[in-house]
């Protein structure tokens, strides 16, 4: 990395006394026809800007799954016996002053209903609510079961009819299902398909989310609030947060600019520097439409990067060209001078951000490999638009005078005065270079460092808070899902069990007996609140065919009579082959622990009950999704922790082929880790799908400040330096620069804390600390570590 | 060598899981849970001082407070749902349930014995049917008895009574019904002295003194004035099942069921005259209180008190109770009600607060 601070004679050189034909290859290739590479460049802007017209946001519920792991292996492949296990919203429509027998209420109702019913994506025989047929009540007389419609055929709205709708929704058995306990509202309930049926088309979760907050606005009055849940209802709204990204992405742009303006005082260069930043987005867009790749929620992020990644490594070309022409440079000499030098550190400091991503493609989770292969081509861009067309595009411009000596100043002191007063910020950082300070700062991250790594042992996998994790507690969506939990009796967190038996075989005694104790187990947990499966409902219609008494509350034994119960159970218990029982597990909420303990009772009654014949399988339902992934993530992080620090410290060790070199890099960073984890445990964020990628971005983007330093200082120190000198012209060489990367990448991604979307919030303070961090460490304890690790050489040549 | 040994491993790994059978939740013991509490319970008794409930799962529960704290019985050996419990004093009881089970205790509903199951209670059937018929011709009950055997356990007894620590006799589904003289170490079967050719099943006993009424589905209902030697059907004009009845203190009988309907007879079961229970709901059990009165509950967790002798009712004041299925009068003067979801207290001054039906 030597070439880095090789500044040869590049002072005062002229247009005039510059061979063109010097450099290498690739740079004689690129300046001696900068007109035609700027003129590619335009036509690949504009082409690809009219490609990125087609980039469409989606979220698709496979993608942000572990579709690999054995649960939801299991879960795909049974995904279509499963009836009541998909995509279903729950729309709950709630009366504020009256109750739901009233003529407006129920009317209110019906409008929404047959609205509904006409939705392409909706599985309307399984629809249910007040007005379906299918929602019936039965009682028993002396002559045997009756039944109806919970609204009578010759529902009138009179004060009659309406007594009969409340006597048949209390003999309907879905009070606590459909129509709450206090009668103050009702649900409807909209499985959807998975593709429509017309069209064989993906659903438009966006569209569909729209359609339903028009139907919020249309309905919503003073007496009749809607409540809408499920897991369209989540993406949509995460689609429509996703829009609000917009926002932050200009905030970023403007501040990052701000903070560049503020730091060359030049305004020419500024500009250049975040348009070819924002070329590289644009180009980066375009190409993802056309390499058949959309934006999820999680991979809408990656453009923040690249700019911020753009703007740090475009801010560091600029410093060099800046530096050159203030020493009267020609500014097209002055670039390639400028590329020449920074060409492979450029290359190099990407490449550690590529390996920061790459090793994301560990995780089987196909959003993360998406934002890995997404970040990767951003950063491949960015060797064009940022290490290529920059140094171009200023070898036209050039810089502004003012600016140009001003970048020179500290530079032109030190080389005229070595005795004067250093700037003060420098001068600060150098003190870590002394024993005493860095014994000190040692000391510092050795505490920090225990006290990080003792609380990260309190960090939890999965999600913390209840409702829907990605988004916000306070958001409309958790709190309609909060008056569902309320008021109906089944919870929105579902763990489902699969039980495989032999054809026509899951209502045999003997396997219904198995269901009822693995049930049995599990409503022991204290997460469990309640169960439901075929031998509940077996022993529920034992009862019922005993004209209700409850004395005949047990699984018959008399295989005729669970014959007769089963062509009567409702199809969601069991599958048409009858080799497939489900056994809905809900839960109090979705924690992590809560998760643990229905996991380990399912396996261990799985593991003792398991035979050839009957096996029960986890997990669908969103809860065992979400169990699964846990797993997954689980496991993921702690090999992406070793992969990326493997990956970071074989990079280390080529750059500076010196593992005193290599600690002094990756310690720091270590350290950040660490904290970052306790700062988890102290902001309530669990590990999970959305914080995985931060510590692989943060380590890999963060060993760049390392790389940046300790590759001068070691020059320096070869050249026969003190650590003291070689730190000092390290900080003003590039040190800059470094805290303009770490600024300007904690900047852009500290916007995303104002997402509506509770995961992008938590990677965007995660992130951002961890640059800042990483940038901290880079300027501190590196030099700390380099006291007592890199030794001055002896200069082998005067 | 090996490999043939190997091989009959494989091959009796394999013959294992056919014939795989999950063990019987007769024989399987009652497991401790944390939740016993909010279990389907189906019947409450008094032992003295102490209350016992039982209910699904073969869940048994004591309260030593009177109902205010409960805990699971130590062991109970099955784990089939059971449907009644009855004590004859502070530590001998009897318990009853699916797989047509008989359970005792000698220890205040601690621990609990197995004394009778579905199959051994078929086979005493089916002997008394041989005893009775003719090996050549087979009687319709002898018919009927061996299909009650090959059918398997799969039967509940539903209700029991003793007498005092030796005689008792229990009735169940299909009309079965047994007695004993031994405390429940050898039972006879009671089917040849009832009349009941359809095979109704009986759900409940009412007691006082040596007079018992049955009654059962579809309007059964049977009669015994000496202890259960003799049994003599009731008619009664209503079609519907009768899941419980009550012998009051001034000699008239109430029985009630289905929708309901409830009927009282002051003639000893000559007259049936209709008590109105205000509202179409099925009334699951009854209780005669140590005063007389008359408690009645129903499947919406009314409970239904009457100061006449079952002559008229009315509900008691109550917070909202889940489906009753049964009622005791506790030691300390107040109720306890058994529910789909748990045992209920409700204190002696509720019995004051009744209020117009």
């Amino acid at each position: 990395m030597s070439h880095v601070a090789s500044s040869p004679s590049t002072a005062g050189v002229s247009l005039r006394d510059f061979d063109p034909q010097s450099g290498s290859g690739i740079e004689r290739a690129l300046f001696n026809n900068r007109l035609i590479i700027v003129l590619l460049c335009l036509i690949a802007t504009v082409f690809l800007a009219y490609q990125a017209t087609g980039l469409s946001l989606n979220a698709a519920f496979e993608k942000m799954i572990p579709t690999k792991h054995e649960y939801i292996a299991n879960f795909l492949e049974n995904r279509t016996e499963l009836a009541g296990a998909g995509n279903t919203l729950r729309i709950a429509v709630e009366s504020k002053k009256g109750t739901i027998f009233d003529p407006a209420y129920l009317d209110v109702v019906r409008q929404i209903n047959d609205e509904l019913f006409l939705y392409p994506e909706v599985d309307r025989p399984f629809m249910k609510s007040l007005w379906t047929p299918s929602v019936r009540w039965t009682g028993v007389t002396e002559e045997g079961l009756d039944g109806g419609p919970v609204i009578p055929d010759d529902y009138d709205g009179s004060p009659e009819s309406l007594d009969q709708v409340r006597v048949n929704v209390e003999r309907s058995g879905e009070i606590g299902q459909l129509i709450a306990a206090n009668f103050q509202s009702s649900i409807i309930l909209v499985p959807l398909q998975d593709k429509l049926a017309e069209t064989g088309e993906r659903i438009d979760y966006n569209k569909l989310s729209q359609r339903l907050e028009e139907i919020r606005a249309k309905y919503e009055t003073d007496d009749i609030t809607i409540h809408v849940t499920g897991f369209a209802k989540v993406v949509g709204d995460l689609l429509a947060g996703m829009q609000q990204v917009m926002l932050f992405f200009a905030m970023a742009i403007a501040i990052c600019t701000a903070v560049l303006y503020w730091y060359t005082r030049c305004l020419r260069s500024t500009a250049l520097v975040v348009t070819c930043s924002v070329v590289a987005v644009i180009w980066l867009l375009g190409l993802l439409p056309m390499l058949g790749y959309e934006l999820d929620p999680y991979s809408v992020l990656v453009p923040f990067l690249v700019f911020a990644i753009g703007m740090s490594h475009g801010a560091q070309k600029m410093n060099g060209i800046m530096q050159d022409i203030g020493r009267g440079t020609d500014k097209l000499v002055a670039a390639r001078f400028t590329f020449r030098r920074l060409i492979l550190a450029g290359v190099t400091a990407l490449l550690a951000d590529a390996v920061g991503f790459a090793v994301l493609m560990v995780i089987q989770i196909q959003v993360i490999q998406d934002l890995a292969i997404t970040a990767s081509i951003g950063v491949a861009v960015l060797i064009f638009t940022n290490l290529l067309l920059l140094p171009i595009l200023l070898s036209y411009t050039g810089v502004s005078a003012d600016a140009a000596k001003r970048s020179l100043k500290a530079e032109l002191a030190e080389a005229t005065d070595a005795g004067h007063a250093k700037h003060p910020f420098w001068a600060f950082l150098d003190l870590f270079t002394q024993r005493k300070w860095a014994s000190i700062a040692i000391a510092v991250s050795l505490v920090l460092g225990i006290f990080g790594l003792v609380t990260s042992f309190q960090l939890k996998i999965g999600d913390t808070d209840q409702g829907a994790p990605e988004l916000r507690a306070d958001s409309r969506y958790n709190r309609d899902n909060a008056f569902m939990v309320a008021n109906y009796a089944a919870s929105s967190d579902v763990y489902i069990v699969m039980v495989k038996t032999p054809q026509y075989h899951c209502a045999h005694y003997d396997v219904l007996m198995q269901v009822d104790a693995l049930e049995r187990d599990l409503q022991q947990l204290p997460g469990v609140e309640v169960t439901s499966s075929l031998a509940g409902l077996s022993k529920l219609a034992a009862a019922g065919m005993n004209e209700g008494s409850l004395k005949w509350y047990e699984i018959p034994r008399s295989q005729d009579m669970l014959n007769s119960i089963i062509t009567r159970a409702p199809r969601e218990l069991f599958n048409q082959n009858c080799d497939l029982l489900t056994i809905y597990v809900y839960l109090k909420d979705h924690k992590a622990d809560t998760l643990n303990s229905v996991v380990q009772t399912v396996e261990r009654f799985a593991q003792a009950n398991n035979t050839e014949q009957v096996r029960f399988l986890s997990a669908a339902g969103n809860a065992g999704i979400e169990a699964a992934t846990n797993i997954v993530v689980r496991k993921a992080n702690t090999e992406m922790l070793l992969l990326v620090y493997l990956a970071v410290i074989v990079l280390a060790f080529i750059t500076f082929r010196s593992w005193r070199a290599v600690i002094c890099a990756v310690v720091p960073l270590m350290l950040t880790s660490v904290l970052c984890e306790a700062l988890m445990v102290y902001l309530n964020i669990g590990v999970k799908v959305a914080t995985l990628p931060v510590i692989a971005l943060g380590v890999g983007i963060g060993v760049d400040y390392a790389l940046y330093v300790l590759t001068v200082t070691q020059a320096q120190l070869k050249a026969g330096h003190t650590l003291s000198e070689a730190y000092y012209k390290a900080l003003l060489f590039t040190g800059k620069v470094v805290v303009l990367t770490g600024i300007t990448l904690g900047i852009a991604v500290a916007t995303w804390a104002f997402s509506p979307i509770k995961f992008q919030a938590d990677m965007g303070i995660l992130l951002a600390f961890m640059f800042v961090w990483n940038m901290l460490g880079a300027l501190i304890l590196l030099p700390a570590l380099g006291h007592f690790l890199l030794k001055q050489k002896k200069p082998t040549s005067i | 060598m090996l490999f043939s040994a190997c091989l009959s491993l494989v091959c009796g790994m394999a013959t294992s899981a056919e014939n795989y059978k999950p063990l019987d939740a007769l024989d399987q013991p009652a497991h401790l849970s944390e939740k016993a509490g909010f279990s389907l319970l189906t019947a409450v008794s008094a032992a003295g001082q102490r209350l016992l409930a039982v209910g699904e799962r073969g869940v048994i529960l004591l309260s030593d407070d009177h109902g205010k704290h409960w805990r699971q019985a130590r062991s109970v050996p099955s784990s089939v749902a059971l449907t009644a419990v009855r004590f004859v004093n502070a530590e001998l009881g009897w318990a009853v349930g699916h797989g047509g089970v008989v359970l005792h205790s000698r220890d205040a509903g601690e621990t609990w014995v197995r004394q009778l199951d579905g199959r051994q209670a078929a086979a005493i059937e089916q002997a008394a049917a041989d005893a009775e018929g003719s090996a050549e011709t087979p009687s319709r009950r002898q018919r009927d008895a061996a299909r009650i055997v090959a059918e398997g356990p799969d039967k509940p007894f539903l209700d029991v009574h003793f007498f005092d620590a030796q005689r008792g006799l229990i009735v169940g589904a299909y009309g079965l019904a047994f007695a004993t003289a031994d405390g429940g170490k050898s039972w006879v079967s009671l089917v040849g002295r009832i009349d009941n050719p359809r095979a109704r099943h009986l759900y409940n006993i009412a007691v006082d003194g040596e007079n018992l009424l049955i009654s059962g589905e579809q309007g059964t209902l049977l009669r015994s004035t000496d202890g259960g030697q003799s049994f003599t059907t009731l008619a009664i004009d209503y079609p519907g099942t009768l899941f419980g009845a009550l012998l009051a203190n001034d000699k008239s009988m109430l029985v009630f069921g289905l929708r309901g309907n409830a009927f009282r007879s002051t003639n000893q079961g000559g007259a049936w005259q209709k008590v109105d229970f205000g509202q179409p709901v099925t009334l699951t059990a009854g209780t005669r209180l140590r005063d007389g009165g008359l408690v009645v509950v129903d499947e919406t967790g009314r409970v239904l008190l009457s100061r006449n002798a079952g002559a008229a009712f009315s509900a008691l004041h109550t917070e909202k109770i889940n489906a009753a299925t049964d009622v005791v009068e506790a030691a300390d003067g107040g109720l306890l009600v058994s529910t789909q979801r748990g045992p209920v207290r409700l204190a002696a001054d509720v019995l004051r607060s009744e209020q117009k039906k």
